[in-house]
């Protein structure tokens, strides 16, 4: 059983983070590049690790594990701010005007 | 219903892990080749970096290499050093 819930959750974080890969390759602009970054990989590396922490055997793996899971929740939003803010501080312009599905048309 | 225990010892759950990583950072990876400015490289970079260190851990647990664990953390904190500290610096360099 648990391993059933182990695999839900490893499969469920690889998509997120299929997604937000996606959206990094995808967006127009670099807020929005960091913004599907951001939200996708933390959330993705948190669920696919507590996944992988039902799995471990030893007791010091989970505790490894553990603080990983603890270490990129703090960092991930660090990074996200420190890149975000040298784009602001360079002064990069949002993208304006036409929405995606204009640009698809195009 | 399928028996994910019988699949998992075939190895075909862990391949499918395998395949969902390597493609996400082909997608990420797109904008490390494309992407107009420094910034664009490095949040490719930071995401590519992420993707690794789950695919480290997972190696770690499905094959029994212990040392990967180790890998995984001391990676996960030089990237995050060296992101922190690239962003910073392209900051006072362009602002």
């Amino acid at each position: 059983m648990i391993s059933l819930i182990s695999l839900l959750l490893i499969f469920v974080g690889l998509v997120i983070m299929v997604i937000g890969s996606y959206g990094i390759a995808k967006f127009p602009d670099i807020y929005s590049r960091l913004q599907a970054s951001s939200a996708a990989d933390t959330v993705a590396a948190m669920v696919v690790l507590t996944g992988l922490l039902l799995r471990s055997r030893e007791l010091f793996e989970g505790l490894k594990i553990g603080s990983l899971i603890l270490f990129l929740f703090l960092t991930g939003p660090i990074i996200t701010h420190s890149i975000a803010r040298a784009a602001f501080l360079s002064k990069r312009e949002p993208h304006q005007g036409e929405s995606s599905s204009d640009r698809r048309k195009q | 219903m399928i028996d994910f225990i019988t699949l998992d010892q075939l190895g075909l759950v862990e391949a499918a892990m395998i395949f969902l990583v390597a493609l996400s950072s082909l997608l990420s990876s797109y904008r490390l080749f494309k992407g107009p400015t420094v910034l664009d490289r490095l949040l490719s970079y930071s995401s590519l970096s992420a993707k690794i260190v789950i695919f480290l851990v997972l190696e770690s647990i499905f094959n029994r290499r212990v040392a990967y664990l180790n890998l995984a953390f001391i990676y996960a904190i030089l990237s995050f050093l060296g992101i922190a500290v690239v962003a910073r610096f392209v900051e006072r360099e362009e602002g």
